[in-house]
């Protein structure tokens, strides 16, 4: 994780924070944030939309980036250890950089405590969801750099996703499961996790696959 | 040894490697010379399983590699004692001391904590070579190596490699034809369109 994208990541919190000081700061302003709604209103807010947005574009990049990084050195570690060890080591990475996100989350949610004093029960799902949902999307981009798509084009396909997965799942709940929250998660949250657990196991058996010596592998090796 | 037999490489419509049929013995160093697309380095990746063939066999056992195949490519925001301890983290045969005297051989000791983005391309291709030898592989399959260096660099690179010829397979890939000239090198096979032209004994 870079120190640039550590900056933009703060940036937007405080961002977030400035816009929101008219309601005063409050635990929930997290929960409208990974949300883009706010359910005071019942409706969605633009402003707390591209925010939103921005923290995921944050999030990916790091984990783009982490990823386009070890499969610059996929022919080293193949010929290392073979086509499942370069998988285990991407595996390994984006699990670590998730693991990284989720302690500057934590780090955020403890500030806004001890400012507000008061804990949102949306702490719990989100970091389970950020989780699930990071891993289901670096899934894809693996999945994507095993197909041999660009980093900046399969950058941008994730985004534009989950651009309008955020957008679409206000109105249907089932486009939840490729987004952090989305509005009416108290409603939704078992299925939305169960959804996110399914799909990862689905892109792991996919990545797996088409990892074998002889399957996809051989449009990055052209 | 590595034996190849009738080795075919289709990729999609088309056939890259053609009807190869090959030996390659330990304590030889090869020169795989031809024009670009001539499948040298499709040769390079099928003998380092990199690359399934579709149809013949390629014999060998289980043999480890070394191998430098396209630009030399690391992480660039890490050192090379960084991307040099993650590569060797793999097999988990070689610690920091094997890893710096490696680093001495390729003359970049006084760059290990350098960050790789840091490094000239010449600098970048003395780092693959040191990552293909560093944990003393039994076969050494080496793309374009001498691309980017100056005159000394290319003299101890060449000087090293006929240091550890003696119990490897040594295939280097190359388009520039004075190469065989350079006495370093057993055999010289000479490919065209996918085929073997010809096998030179020197």
């Amino acid at each position: 994780m870079t120190r640039k994208n550590i900056v933009l990541l703060s940036g937007i919190f405080l961002l977030y924070l400035s816009v929101n000081n008219s309601e005063g700061v409050h635990i929930s302003s997290l929960e409208r944030l990974a949300t883009g709604y706010n359910d005071v209103t019942n409706k969605m807010q633009f402003y707390n939309y591209l925010l939103n947005l921005g923290t995921m574009v944050i999030y990916i990049s790091i984990i783009e980036s982490a990823i386009a990084s070890r499969f610059r050195l996929r022919n080293y570690i193949a010929t290392r250890g073979g086509h499942k060890t370069l998988i285990n080591c991407l595996l390994r990475t984006v699990i670590q950089h998730i693991c990284v996100i989720l302690f500057i989350k934590q780090v955020v949610y403890l500030f806004f405590y001890f400012i507000s004093e008061s804990f949102s029960s949306f702490y719990g799902f989100d970091m389970l969801s950020t989780f699930l949902t990071l891993s289901l999307l670096a899934l894809f981009l693996i999945l994507l750099k095993l197909q041999g798509i660009k980093e900046k084009l399969s950058l941008f396909s994730i985004v534009s996703i989950t651009a309008i997965a955020q957008f679409l799942s206000y109105h249907y709940p089932i486009f939840s499961t490729i987004v952090i929250a989305s509005a009416g998660w108290q409603e939704w949250q078992a299925l939305m996790l169960v959804c996110k657990s399914v799909g990862i196991l689905i892109m792991m058996s996919i990545v797996i696959f088409l990892s074998k010596p002889g399957k996809i592998m051989e449009v990055v090796e052209q | 040894m590595i034996t190849l037999e009738e080795v075919n490489k289709q990729l999609k419509e088309k056939r890259v490697l053609q009807d190869i049929s090959l030996t390659l013995q330990k304590g030889k160093v090869y020169l795989l010379r031809g024009h670009n697309g001539s499948g040298k380095t499709m040769l390079l990746r099928l003998l380092c399983d990199l690359l399934q063939p579709t149809s013949g066999t390629v014999k060998k056992p289980s043999y480890t590699y070394g191998v430098m195949i396209e630009n030399p490519s690391f992480i660039e925001h890490e050192t090379a004692r960084s991307n040099l301890k993650f590569l060797a983290s793999i097999q988990k045969k070689i610690g920091v001391k094997e890893i710096d005297s490696s680093l001495q051989k390729v003359n970049l000791l006084e760059y290990a904590d350098t960050k790789v983005k840091n490094f000239s391309l010449g600098m970048k291709q003395r780092l693959a070579f040191c990552q293909a030898i560093m944990e003393d592989p039994d076969v050494l399959l080496l793309d374009e190596p001498f691309n980017a260096l100056d005159d000394d660099n290319f003299a101890e690179m060449v000087h090293s490699i006929q240091e550890m010829k003696k119990d490897k397979i040594i295939v280097i890939a190359a388009h520039g034809f004075n190469l065989s000239e350079i006495p370093l090198f057993d055999e010289v096979i000479t490919m065209n369109d996918g085929k073997i032209k010809s096998v030179e004994s020197i």
